[in-house]
């Protein structure tokens, strides 16, 4: 419910990051995303962030180089999920610091954290930065 | 007595030199107004309200004139001035025996009266009671009737015609909110009278509700706020739909944008607004938006007409004829891809009264058509009265069965021996294309009313011809 899945992808069409909420098999996620990639990145700026897809809706945004792409319901609201993105591009950056795709490619596994941070269950559970960064600071410590 | 003639010269000192000090100021000098304020408000709190009360008449003249030279110098600092001031009593009452009142000074102490008049001290209320009494003005009376009406309501029922009229005729918001406030108090007490304002509350609501936030959303230049308009105007329509028809230009200008989003929405949207008287012209406009657009948005309008019209069994629909030939106008236009949808639509709209059907195949001009065509015709032709045939046998209860078309023919013969057979059979080609239902004027609604027998009767001669000629194969 909510979410169906995020996805984080550059302008070569490559996925960087993929979290998803629903069971899919490997085919159908190729698929999936050979789909939306194609649409989402043929789109220019003056359009508008909500593209549909069969029955849902995918909200992205474009940071730099990385598209971030988040698949919802139909009944989910669109704004907040921009908002949702921008958090989670703002918690990276205080993490990795002026955060850029590099960052993410190299430290896969903190991005997926923070992520499961933030979103159980296609719901959004979490958005102070602190409260989801704080495990993440544990563990770097620890080590 | 000696205490309060010591502070009243002090204080008499304090706005003697405070004025002399402001006028030789220059304009900006803000931090050393401040500091005499602070020194004014310590003053007066400091004061025993008493004292204050019984300051003399020669005083009091100089605090308003103090302020309003305070006031007009730093115009920007009023409302500041002012707030800090105000919260005592004591300036309340000297502004209360100010000959005149600035209007200025009017607006900003409305708030404060406001609050007096709601309070729950007594003091505070006869206190601002008897403020208003001096200086009521046609402006203020209005701005502070709701909290004036909460505090004996019954009094303001008289009044209510007035009130009433207001709410029709004004179109100005604030006096609106107002008036809506006043009615509130004196609902509580007459319900009659609530039910008779509920009716122009509701116009009220209905014209300001979608108007306010759509129209400017929809204007607006960011895709974003365009694609939620148009969301927010398709929930609304289910129950409200005299808002879209409101925005229609504007939906369909959003038919042409861009965006494939913002397209999809609008689409959505003009589907909605169709109805019987418009079916015709919408269809129209759409059409030649789909002549103009991509092939993928193309065939989403033609889907969209297509699933619209055929709802309900094609209850929008009232001339099939036109509806028939917009149906081949489809199939013509490049990037179709409806074929299958169209040509099921053609069918079941053809089948509905089959008798006409096949009069038209019959016709003999379509001997003019070229052979492969004229074939066409033939088998379809024989396929028409197949399905008669078959209704009519189902009817009668003869054939249990579907599937034994070997054994159709000597039963029909049976049955139909008896029956005289006028017309010879003049075999014409059939084109299933929506040429041919160019040529026929039917109209099913008509016939459909009457009962099944009736297409039935006429193909059954029809068909006991073609079985003396030929045994039917299917």
């Amino acid at each position: 419910m909510g979410i169906r899945f995020i996805l984080m992808v550059n302008k070569q069409g490559q996925t960087r990051l993929a979290q998803y909420y629903e069971y899919l098999t490997l085919e159908e996620r190729r698929a999936l995303e050979g789909e939306i990639v194609r649409k989402c990145l043929a789109r220019n700026e003056q359009q508008c962030s909500f593209v549909e897809h069969r029955n849902y809706k995918i909200v992205y945004r474009r940071y730099a180089s990385l598209f971030f792409l988040v698949g919802v319901d139909n009944e989910e609201n669109e704004l907040a999920i921009l908002e949702f993105i921008h958090l989670l591009v703002e918690t990276m950056d205080r993490h990795f610091g002026n955060v850029c795709e590099l960052d993410i490619m190299f430290h896969l596994e903190k991005a997926h954290f923070m992520l499961e941070e933030m979103v159980m269950n296609g719901c959004v559970v979490e958005t102070s930065k602190s409260n989801i960064l704080a495990p993440i600071q544990l563990m770097d410590k620890a080590s | 007595m000696a205490g309060s003639s010591l502070m009243e010269t002090f204080f008499q000192r304090t706005l003697e030199d405070l004025i002399k000090g402001l006028r030789l100021q220059l304009i900006g000098e803000s931090a050393s107004i401040s500091k005499a304020m602070d020194e004014i408000r310590r003053e007066i709190k400091s004061t025993d309200p008493h004292q204050v009360h019984c300051a003399p008449e020669a005083l009091v003249p100089q605090l308003p004139l103090l302020l309003r030279h305070v006031l007009g110098i730093f115009p920007c600092r009023r409302g500041h001035v002012l707030h800090s001031l105000l919260p005592t009593r004591g300036l309340l009452t000297m502004l209360l025996l100010t000959p005149s009142m600035s209007p200025p000074l009017l607006v900003l102490i409305t708030n404060q009266l406001r609050k007096d008049l709601t309070s729950t001290n007594e003091l505070e209320v006869s206190l601002a009671l008897e403020c208003l009494s001096r200086i009521a003005t046609v402006d203020l009376a209005s701005d502070l009737t709701p909290e004036l009406a909460s505090k004996d309501p019954r009094s303001y029922l008289p009044l209510a015609p007035e009130f009433y009229r207001i709410l029709v005729d004004s179109r100005n918001n604030w006096v609106l909110i107002k008036v809506l406030k006043i009615f509130a108090k004196l609902a509580a007490l007459e319900p009659r009278l609530a039910k008779k304002v509920v009716e122009p509350i509701c116009d009220h609501m209905k014209r300001t509700g979608a108007n306010h936030e759509d129209s400017g959303m929809l204007i607006d230049d960011d895709p974003n706020l365009k694609y939620l308009a148009l969301q927010a105007l398709s929930i609304v329509a289910p129950n409200h739909l005299w808002a879209v028809v409101e925005n229609k230009e504007v939906v369909i200008k959003s038919l042409s944008d861009g965006d494939p989003s913002i397209k999809l929405e609008s689409l959505r949207l003009v589907m909605m607004m169709v109805s019987e008287s418009n079916v015709a012209e919408i269809s129209r406009v759409l059409l030649n938006y789909a002549l103009k657009s991509d092939p993928e948005f193309c065939n989403e309008i033609l889907g969209s007409i297509l699933s619209t019209c055929c709802r309900n069994v094609y209850e929008i629909i009232i001339d099939f004829d036109w509806y028939v030939s917009l149906l081949g106008e489809m199939s013509r236009i490049p990037h179709c891809q409806k074929g299958d949808e169209i040509e099921k639509q053609l069918i079941d709209i053809g089948m509905r009264n089959p008798f006409e059907l096949v009069e038209a195949l019959l016709q003999p001009r379509t001997n003019l058509l070229p052979p492969l065509i004229r074939a066409v015709y033939l088998q379809s032709a024989f396929k028409v009265l197949v399905f008669c045939l078959h209704s009519y046998l189902l009817q009668s209860g003869i054939v249990a069965s579907t599937t034994c078309p070997d054994n159709l023919a000597p039963n029909v013969l049976e049955v139909l021996s008896d029956k005289d057979h006028p017309e010879g059979t003049d075999l014409a080609p059939h084109d299933a294309s929506a040429h041919s239902k160019q040529e026929e004027g039917f109209n099913p609604r008509v016939l459909n009313q009457s009962s099944e027998d009736l297409p039935i009767e006429y193909g059954k001669r029809q068909v006991l011809v073609m079985v003396k000629q030929q045994p039917l194969i299917h």
